[in-house]
């Protein structure tokens, strides 16, 4: 399984709300990045080593909106560029820390890693429901030891769940459900659902929605490579569909949210969010959501921590075997082996 | 077989179908070609090879409808 790193993409690199007046550190796709929020609210992304003597910024302090370093005292703006050196008038042409092009959307801190110049805003894909104030959000994030794509896998494949989640999220109807993948290939987009027509309602779901009776149960997974997954999860009455334009007043909806976030060749940011509409002020129901989905992540976690040393102590090349199952993270794999080979080729143009 | 669930409205879906029931599974290019596997890759590599094998006249795309159904 190749781990190329796909660049020129926006990632998550963190909450909002984790960006405060502390310098930030955290690495993605290989490259250690600080981040601060300046006094005037917006966040700040810098090379996370000062250009002297390679200190890490983040172990620096902030002065207004200028990190210092911690080392010799080279001073930086928000756009990374030196505007103090110590001891001395002149600021060499070359002391600068690269800036990196950020946007803070749905909740979510995205950063651009790759050409600079070829960042674009509305090619950050959207995850609504985080910040909507019709819906209610739990949170988190868990590091995973192990490469994105094992995390990819993981996610494509919801049947993984009836023998690592068992007794969590698995439930009897899935066997018995057909499954489409769908892929887009101009847009990169792959959707794997699961319509379940006429199936018993959870106890949670009936306590939390007041339905009564059977559901019908969609489970969507939209995935927008490489980084955003969602896992779109709605519950109605048997019977109940969407309207024709889209709206879908008549049923309820849990979102959930992945973001698969490389840190390095063989370790990943797995930031994962639940949103709902309904119980919006049910501590119980945010409290259930947020252990169960915490559990559920760990549980892979550990899976895959362990598959990592496993995969990392084999040669190049090793045998696998594909069933039906892995039809998605087959399509998810080869939408992320062209994204990653495009590369070299534009760069080739350049 | 029950109607087929089709989520995503782009110009070049690719659509594949697990058979109810059974272990195929049923793939459908953009263009209308179809054809049964029962290998995912071998699937995958008939799907992404269009036009090549998918018939000699390739039809229009296919608009399908948003259901459950």
């Amino acid at each position: 399984m190749m781990t190329a790193f796909v660049r020129d993409q926006w990632y998550v690199a963190a909450y909002g709300q984790e960006i405060g007046r502390e310098l930030f550190a955290r690495t993605v796709l290989g490259e250690p990045l600080v981040f601060y929020r300046a006094e005037t609210g917006e966040v700040v992304a810098l090379a996370d080593r000062c250009v002297h003597r390679r200190y890490p910024l983040s172990e620096s302090r902030l002065d207004g909106d200028t990190i210092v370093c911690g080392y010799h005292g080279f001073t930086y703006d928000k756009v990374g560029t030196c505007v103090s050196v110590p001891g001395q008038a002149r600021i060499p042409r070359t002391a600068r820390v690269p800036a990196y092009p950020v946007v803070e959307r749905d909740s979510f801190v995205w950063v651009w890693i790759g050409a600079a110049d070829l960042a674009d805003e509305s090619l950050i894909p959207r995850a609504p429901w985080l910040d909507d104030p019709a819906y209610t959000t739990v949170c988190g994030m868990e590091p995973l030891a192990a490469r994105y794509l094992l995390l990819v896998d993981n996610l494509l494949d919801l049947s993984h769940e009836t023998y690592l989640h068992g007794g969590y999220i698995g439930t009897p109807e899935v066997a018995a459900t057909p499954i489409t993948t769908e892929v887009d290939e101009d847009n990169g987009i792959v959707y794997v659902s699961r319509h379940m027509d006429d199936a018993a309602c959870p106890p949670f779901y009936a306590k939390s929605t007041g339905i009564e009776g059977r559901i019908t149960r969609w489970q969507d997974i939209e995935y927008r490579p490489p980084c955003l997954y969602l896992l779109h999860s709605r519950i109605a009455p048997v019977g109940v569909l969407p309207e024709e334009d889209g709206s879908d007043p008549n049923a309820f909806h849990v979102e959930v949210v992945y973001a698969i976030t490389p840190e390095t060749e063989h370790s990943t940011h797995d930031f994962w969010a639940v949103a709902r509409d309904f119980a919006l002020d049910d501590q119980g129901v945010s409290d259930f959501l947020a252990e169960s989905n915490r559990t559920v992540v760990l549980q892979d976690v550990t899976a895959l921590d362990i598959l990592e040393k496993v995969i990392e102590s084999e040669p190049d090349g090793y045998q696998e075997l594909s069933v039906n199952i892995d039809t998605g993270g087959l399509a998810a794999r080869r939408i992320l082996q062209r994204m990653a080979a495009a590369e070299p080729a534009r760069a080739a143009r350049v | 077989m029950t109607g087929r669930v089709a989520m995503l409205r782009g110009g070049a879906v690719h659509r594949v179908h697990w058979r109810l029931g059974t272990d195929l599974l049923v793939a459908v290019c953009h263009c209308g070609a179809e054809r049964d596997f029962d290998d995912p890759v071998a699937l995958w590599d008939w799907l992404l090879a269009h036009p090549t094998g998918h018939g000699s006249t390739p039809a229009a795309p296919r608009p399908m409808a948003v259901s459950a159904r």
